[in-house]
């Protein structure tokens, strides 16, 4: 049964909880560390407390899969800004960097960044090093971590993948460089 | 629960206007107060948990001026008084006004268990009588307000248990009616009630009326001169053009006083006394009144009388007669300068207590009126009016002064208790505390709550956190019959031939937790009173006498000081701790002195523990002597006074006989390692706590001090050194020598050396500069009480310091503050001096109980000289009074003519009185007096003293 | 009407002889307190309204969310700001700031906001003692607000020791009597202490234990409130979403 839970209330014992958000564990009990409702999986044990989305309170974290916009280029790193950690919409956003070294897994001397994002894309991404002093380090080395949106830069029409390093306009049929996101 | 908003609009000090809002609750649990009210829960919160009962059908609710004017009626106890309530609006308004009042109130409402009932009812915060203030109001019609709210409400409350309320006032609701409600003025009520009551209206606070008052004014002559407004009087004694200060009556003479001014703060200020003589000078100011003194110019100064007024002659009667009795100023030489003369122009505080005493039956004529005289001298009489003049006469009372007008020669008042029979031990007993603000009520059941089970023992744990001393053979002297012993001393040889000497002072504090009611309660009473047939104590009996009490065979806490001494009573090393020790005896001092007397005498026992209490005892005593002399030789004075100690038969409590106080090396050896113990600590605390140490000190008397002393004792050839204590030690012994065949006649000089010290106070070290710390009279640079804390509250700060010093506890916070320190010193002392008085005055009784029916011819010594009377000491009793010469009896060869006055020439410097008969009295010389008790009553000293002769 | 010829009025007493305080609560109880989780049109992260009788605050509470400079103190965990204002008295802010950081950054699950900052602030909306205790208990509720995950609430109450009695809550009257006053925070629901904060010293430690176990009292009591608001938040968004069902 779904039940209200505030800071502090006791879930159940440790290992009947999902170690997710919302769920703290100490000693051998589980408590709550938000406020929000307890959800059951099927067999009606295993527990996780949901606060409603938009109260969340969240960060990127190291693994975290995170949306960003692609704000500014240069030929060593792209600078990204952080919308969307995990599938929730941050409040504000987290700047972050992604490495030339980090676009791709393969051929990583030749990844040229201008040939991989251009500012005002979306770009997917995983979080692998939460940086030194201002940026998260990002990566988008996974298949099916790159653009997932991006504007013709004739055009301005949103562009269709065509392989895993180009996408077209379907206006203008022009074809452009982007590490693409394997859908 | 609900709450309504109270905005108050204040300026703040900056002159900005601020909205001050404070919530106010309004309840629906309270207790209307009556205890047979079954509507109302009745849970027992706060201080006053009592409730009204069934004494009465009526209640009485007093409003705010029947409880400030009329207190002893409200307060009586006596029907229609028997059920009364108090609501909040009244007790909060009495609070503001009156602290006194309050007090009594307060008194009145958390003391279980008297006969009638008083309880309170929280009108204000009560849903149903909460009234709530519009802006226009002013306090005292809001306050009017609420009271009658709550009446009507109550009226109506009480209706199913069929009781009754009557709201009774002086003024303030005079002529308001209420439906249901019964208002009436105290005066009609005590009026009904007077058939069955006649006690009430003794009670009853008269009050003038304005008619009144003008009436009489045209009558009667104008008697004294008007006060000036005292706004005006208080601006012009911070312009410097008027003084203010206490006003004290002379002893001896009435109809005179000083002023004693002190212009600047502290001890840099200049202190003066302005001379009042005369009473339209004095101006209707009584003992102890904050008055403001004009002076007069310089011509009229006047020199200070020497005539001692015989008693009674401040009648009303007599007027215009008061330069005659001031007359004898032209005879006194003029070697004396003339002092700052004033007049009373305003008082600025009364000192009006109830005060203690009797009426004047030899004066009394019949009718309603009848003349007070208080006990203490310097009041002057009071007028009282009672019907029952007739039962009071033989009672000893206590009077209140209602007021004086300037057209009465004296006060008028009226008696608000009746003690009992003049002459009674037990009444006299009673009154004697009362008059030297000795507090004699009981322990409050708050106070006797904190206290522990009556089977308490020393726990494990004590022992584990104490220093365990109880293998060391500890004993313990005092005088015979004691049952709160404070102090134990031990002494053993170390292998290396020094002394290892333990000072084991019971640990008081250890029961008295700091702040609980307990603790205030003895802050409060400062000291146990030592009367001579009973004491006061300032902790309950169960501590005093049991838990605390270092009694023989028994394990007790205690708060030891282990001194390690050489052979010589050098102080090596001294430490402090919280100690169990097991007495092994409880020995008075004769036990004590028997068993070192024998020690010396080679006795030994084969009981090895009786050997070690003799063994230890010895050793005690021998160092004692060595620290006696020492501390001799530094300086300290050993001063005497006349003490004496009653026999009592055993059955009756009768006092048999009198004798002088017997002091015993014993008592001597305990004294000194009380004074050592003593000085240790004072050393440790002024060290730990430099600010906020509680310190005894004892000021070096100042030079003028000592000049009656210096004459007295030149007029029979002795030269006394003032100049330090240790010189003024050596004159006095080497006096001793010089009167080898009148060894009294140097105790005589000790005891009059004694009065010219100023006496010993507690004082919080931050309060007055290190150099001002030395006790004079024990020649020690600092010293402190530590070692009587079931009988001094001094001591219990002391060790609460000393407790703190040595990390056992915290030090609370109000101890850190030397201000705080300092009033708890100055209540202390208030409360000792009190004390001192009373055992003095107990004394006095008892002798009077000794010598009534009896008439007693004795010697007795001149310790003063008045123009025209003697202040003689008989030593076998150790009384004082005045032998008045008597002028009526003028010798042959005198011309008849010369007045009264001059029947005696009183030479200043030589101290000598002589007579125009031929009789010569010298200051120390001895006469023959006959010592009677006057059982009538009227006479405030109650032992008279006759001249019969003189003797060589 | 000026009463004259009594001499001096009595000191000033806070507990009335039947038991009532000032303002007519009992010793133990705590004044009236209204909350309200979220106050409509703002747009910071967390906010809350908290009225503990006449002192009323509001705090809010912005992120997590990125560090702007690179001038912060710790490089990895959570930054945590407290700005407190009180128009009344400034120079309060300056005590009542680290003792309110410490005290929340024990509590926040500061491991899982990393790189972050916090930034909490209360403003003093009037002032009726017992302010430092009314500013953490609208913290907590503001923290909830932006489901910022805590161990615990964290529910603070003043004691004072008046005439020897254990008096919770004090309003700005009482704060001026003399004895030791004893600012408590307690874990709400594990009932641990995360604050102890005594103005003066204690003469004795059943004195404390006294004041303490008063004061835990006086928490819960807050505690209840705070819990309800809390609900009723949560009921409100909730089925404004349809999570609930009906």
């Amino acid at each position: 049964m779904a039940r209200i839970v505030t800071p502090g209330s006791i879930l159940g014992k440790a290992g009947e909880v999902s170690d997710g958000l919302g769920c703290y564990v100490e000693g051998d009990e589980a408590f709550s560390s938000v406020t929000g409702i307890t959800h059951q999986d099927g067999r009606g044990r295993l527990i996780s407390v949901d606060v409603i989305r938009e109260r969340k309170a969240i960060v990127p974290l190291v693994g975290s899969v995170v949306t960003c916009r692609v704000l500014r280029i240069n030929s060593r790193f792209a600078t990204v800004e952080i919308l969307v950690v995990d599938g929730i919409p941050l409040r504000s956003v987290f700047r972050g960097i992604i490495r030339v070294q980090d676009v791709r897994e393969f051929e990583v001397d030749q990844v040229d960044i201008p040939k991989s994002f251009r500012p005002g894309d979306i770009v997917v991404a995983e979080v692998i090093s939460l940086g030194d002093k201002q940026y998260h380090s990002l990566s988008t080395a996974k298949d099916e971590h790159g653009v997932i949106h991006a504007l013709c830069s004739q055009s301005g029409e949103a562009m269709v993948p065509i392989n895993s390093e180009q996408m077209q306009c379907p206006k203008t049929q022009i074809n452009e460089w982007r590490k693409v996101a394997k859908s | 629960m609900s709450v309504q908003e109270n905005v108050v609009i204040r300026k703040s000090r900056r002159g900005n206007v601020i909205a001050v809002s404070r919530e106010h609750y309004l309840r629906d649990d309270l207790s209307c107060g009556c205890g047979l009210c079954r509507m109302c829960k009745h849970p027992a919160l706060g201080l006053a948990s009592g409730r009204l009962g069934a004494n009465q059908e009526v209640y009485v609710i007093p409003d705010v001026s029947a409880v400030l004017d009329q207190t002893d009626v409200i307060l009586s106890g006596i029907t229609p008084f028997k059920e009364v309530l108090f609501l909040e609006t009244v007790i909060s308004e009495v609070r503001l006004t009156s602290a006194k009042v309050y007090a009594r109130v307060k008194e009145a409402l958390t003391t279980m268990g008297s006969s009638s009932n008083y309880a309170i009812f929280s009108n204000e915060h009560h849903r149903s009588t909460f009234v709530k203030r519009s802006d226009q109001t002013n306090t005292s019609a809001y306050s009017e307000e609420c009271i009658l709210s709550a009446a009507t409400w109550l009226a109506q409350h009480w209706k199913p248990i069929r009781r009754q309320l009557m709201l009774v006032t002086d003024k303030d609701l005079m002529g308001k009616v209420l439906e249901d409600v019964e208002i009436l003025s105290v005066e009609n009520l005590v009026r009904k009630y007077e058939g069955s009551e006649p006690q009430l209206r003794d009670l009853v606070q008269t009050r003038d009326e304005d008619s009144d008052v003008d009436m009489r004014d045209a009558k009667r002559p104008r008697l004294y001169p008007d006060y000036i407004p005292l706004a005006d009087a208080q601006r012009k004694v911070k312009n410097g053009k008027l003084l203010q200060g206490v006003f004290n009556t002379n002893p001896f003479n009435r109809l005179e006083g000083t002023v004693n001014i002190q212009k600047g703060a502290g001890d840099e200020g200049e202190r003066f006394g302005v001379l009042i003589q005369g009473r339209e000078n004095m101006n209707r100011s009584v003992q102890g009144d904050v008055v403001i003194v004009e002076t007069l110019p310089k011509e009229q100064w006047k020199i200070p009388s020497k005539v001692a007024l015989d008693e009674g002659d401040d009648s009303e009667d007599d007027d215009g007669s008061d330069s005659k009795k001031l007359a004898s100023e032209v005879h006194q030489s003029d070697s004396v300068q003339a002092i700052p003369t004033g007049k009373v122009v305003a008082v600025s505080k009364r000192n009006w207590r109830p005060f203690g005493g009797s009426l004047d039956a030899a004066r009394y004529t019949g009718g309603d009126s009848a003349l007070f005289i208080p006990a203490e001298k310097a009041i002057p009489r009071i007028r009282i009016r009672s019907r029952r003049v007739q039962d009071l006469l033989r009672k000893r009372l206590q009077v209140v002064i209602d007021s004086w007008d300037r057209n009465s020669h004296l006060p008028r008042g009226h008696v608000v208790r009746e003690i009992g029979e003049v002459g009674d031990v037990d009444a006299e007993t009673e009154m004697l505390l009362l008059e030297n603000d000795v507090p004699t009520w009981k322990f409050s059941t708050a106070a006797l709550a904190c206290l522990p089970t009556e089977n308490w023992k020393v726990t494990e744990e004590n022992v584990h956190s104490r220093l365990d001393l109880r293998s060391k053979c500890i004993v313990s002297v005092d005088p015979p019959g004691c049952t709160d012993i404070d102090d134990a001393l031990h002494c053993e040889e170390r292998p290396d031939g020094t002394f290892e000497v333990g000072v084991h002072i019971a640990d008081v504090t250890a029961f008295l937790r700091h702040g609980s009611e307990l603790d205030k309660e003895a802050a409060d009473r400062g000291t146990t009173v030592y009367l001579v047939d009973r004491r006061i104590e300032m902790l309950p009996s169960l501590l005093s006498s049991k838990l605390c009490s270092l009694m023989g065979e028994v394990e007790r806490l205690a708060f030891s000081a282990i001194f390690h001494m050489d052979r010589e009573a050098n102080e090596l090393d001294v430490y402090f701790r919280r100690s169990v020790i097991k007495s092994a005896r409880a020995m008075t001092y004769e036990e004590a002195q028997n068993r070192i007397d024998a020690h010396r005498k080679g006795k030994r026992y084969d009981n090895p523990d009786e050997e070690d209490i003799a063994k230890s005892l010895f050793g005690l005593a021998s160092i004692a002597e060595k620290l006696r002399l020492r501390r001799t030789e530094a300086g300290a004075l050993s001063l005497a006074s006349p003490e004496i100690k009653f026999k009592f038969q055993e059955e009756t409590h009768a006092v048999v006989d009198a004798q002088t106080y017997e002091i015993r090396e014993t008592n001597r050896m305990v004294e000194e390692f009380m004074l050592l113990a003593n000085i240790a600590v004072a050393k440790k605390l002024v060290q730990q706590f430099p600010q906020c140490a509680m310190l005894r000190r004892h000021p070096k008397p100042l030079p003028e001090q000592f000049e009656s002393l210096l004459k007295t004792a030149k007029s029979f050839g002795v030269e006394l050194d003032v100049s330090s204590s240790k010189a003024l030690n050596d004159s006095l012994n080497k006096a001793e020598r010089l009167f080898r065949q009148d060894p009294y006649a140097a105790n005589l000089l000790r005891i009059l050396t004694t009065r010219c010290m100023t006496q010993a106070v507690y004082f919080s070290s931050g309060e007055v500069s290190a150099p001002e710390y030395v006790h004079y009279g024990l020649a020690a640079p600092i010293y402190t009480h530590f070692t009587s804390p079931i009988r001094r509250y001094a001591d219990v700060i002391v060790h609460r310091l000393l407790a703190a010093s040595l990390g056992y506890a915290s030090l609370p916070q109000d101890l850190q503050n030397s201000k705080k320190m300092q009033e708890v010193a100055d209540n202390i002392n208030h409360r000792h001096r009190c004390a001192q008085y009373a055992a003095r005055s107990s004394i006095a009784l008892h002798t009077r109980v000794l010598l009534r029916d009896k008439v007693i011819e004795e010697d007795a010594r001149i310790v003063r000289l008045l123009s025209n009377a003697l202040v003689v000491l008989v030593p076998k009793y150790g009384v004082e009074g005045i032998v008045h010469l008597d002028p009526q009896r003028p010798p042959a060869n005198v011309d008849a003519s010369s007045s009264a006055g001059d029947a005696f020439v009183l030479d200043e410097d030589k101290l000598i009185l002589t007579c125009t008969d031929g009789r010569v009295f010298k200051v120390m010389g001895t006469v023959r007096v006959r010592v009677s008790v006057d059982t009538t009553g009227d006479n405030r000293e109650g032992v008279v003293f006759e001249l019969i002769s003189k003797k060589k | 009407m000026k009463r004259k010829g009594y001499g001096r009025g009595g000191r000033n007493e806070y507990i009335s002889l039947d038991g009532l305080r000032v303002d007519g609560r009992r010793p133990e109880e705590v004044r009236h307190i209204a909350c309200r989780i979220g106050t409509p049109g703002n747009s910071v992260d967390g906010n809350a309204y908290f009225e503990q009788g006449n002192t009323r605050v509001l705090a809010t509470v912005v992120g997590p969310r990125d560090r702007k400079s690179s001038t912060h103190r710790n490089e990895e965990g959570m930054d945590l700001k407290c700005n407190y204002s009180n128009r009344q008295d400034r120079r309060s802010a300056r005590e009542f700031e680290p003792l309110l950081e410490n005290m929340f950054r024990s509590v926040i699950l500061v491991d899982q906001y990393p790189k972050s900052r916090l930034d909490i602030s209360v403003e003093v909306i009037q002032a009726d003692g017992s302010l430092l205790c009314a500013a953490v208990n609208a913290i907590s509720l503001a923290l909830l607000h932006a489901g910022v995950p805590m161990k615990d609430m964290i529910c603070a109450a003043t004691v004072g020791m008046i005439d020897g009695m254990c008096v919770i809550d004090l309003n700005g009257y009482e704060s001026s009597a003399d004895g030791p006053v004893l600012q408590i925070g307690v874990l709400a629901q594990t009932g641990s202490i995360s604050l102890l904060d005594i103005s003066t010293r204690l003469s004795s430690t059943s004195q404390l234990q006294e004041m303490v176990s008063a004061g835990t009292e006086g928490c819960k009591g807050i505690y209840a409130v705070v819990r309800s608001e809390a609900h009723d938040l949560i009921i409100r968004l909730a089925s404004s979403r349809g999570v609930l069902g009906a």
